[in-house]
């Protein structure tokens, strides 16, 4: 795997807040110092918040959240499991 | 769901399913409901056939479980989604050339929006292109389409995502990588603003 794709794993998990608290320290002093990283990681980011609609965004928009399972189908289930 | 159950992990409560206590199954079953349908249903759009999917999904879990053929040692989560996918396949598959992921033109994501007291335009404008970049995840190739759902709406980790889908971490990141690469051209083709 060649340095670009190793940094932008890196960028991948950083956005998805799975870096430990040193890989994240080291990724944001990597981050200070290279405007390109700092705008793909405004854009992935706006991506992602985009692809989550988020159940309120804080300002004058409110969403329900995603489509959930119904109560008959869970109940249904739970008969099948002997419950 | 009864507050002595709150702390036990998944993999007692699979060892008091295989004990015989059926109830175990349906606490796990609420503990990850929410994750598992919404991966279900991004993956095939549909209410119903979601219901069917996440229903089969126990069912052939807990027939695992009964013929001791379980050994995922507590990671019970990405052991079922692995299952909820391969259903879905089988679905897809048996349904012949419909993919997975449909891309239907009809489907609105922000179907359920209200508004308060939004500026109409802004409110249309943003509504239109949620709906817009979306849209553009059923034309990902499949591989990369499965890890964006499983992370983003089943809220799984990378590690959880490989150990899903029998991929490494790095396989699971670089499917992610293209993932977003693809559908910036492709939102980018369609002069969306990120």
């Amino acid at each position: 795997m060649n340095e670009n794709h190793i940094l932008y794993n890196q960028l991948i998990l950083h956005v998805f807040n799975e870096l430990s608290p040193s890989e994240s320290a080291s990724f944001e002093h990597q981050l200070i110092s290279d405007p390109f990283l700092q705008e793909e990681r405004r854009i992935v980011s706006s991506l992602i918040r985009m692809l989550q609609v988020p159940i309120s965004d804080g300002r004058n928009l409110r969403y329900h959240p995603s489509p959930q399972i119904s109560f008959a189908a869970l109940t249904r289930l739970e008969a099948l499991m002997g419950v | 769901m009864s507050s002595q159950v709150m702390g036990v992990s998944d993999q007692e409560l699979i060892q008091r399913y295989v004990s015989g206590h059926q109830a175990a199954m349906s606490v796990l079953m609420h503990r990850h409901k929410s994750r598992i349908f919404t991966t279900i249903y991004q993956l095939v759009r549909h209410q119903e056939l979601a219901e069917d999917l996440f229903q089969d999904a126990f069912l052939k879990a807990m027939q695992t479980l009964q013929a001791g053929r379980y050994n995922e040692e507590g990671k019970f989560l990405p052991w079922i989604l692995r299952i909820a996918h391969n259903l879905c396949i089988d679905h897809f598959r048996r349904n012949s050339k419909i993919s997975l992921v449909r891309g239907n033109d009809d489907w609105d994501p922000m179907e359920h929006m209200t508004d308060t007291e939004s500026h109409a335009e802004d409110k249309m404008m943003m509504k239109q292109s949620i709906h817009k970049v979306k849209q553009l995840v059923a034309r990902l190739p499949e591989e990369q389409r499965e890890v964006l759902i499983m992370r983003i709406y089943g809220d799984l980790s990378f590690k959880e995502i490989a150990e899903a889908t029998g991929v490494s971490i790095n396989t699971a990141l670089g499917r992610m990588r293209y993932a977003l690469s693809n559908l910036r051209k492709l939102i980018h083709q369609k002069g969306i603003v990120l």
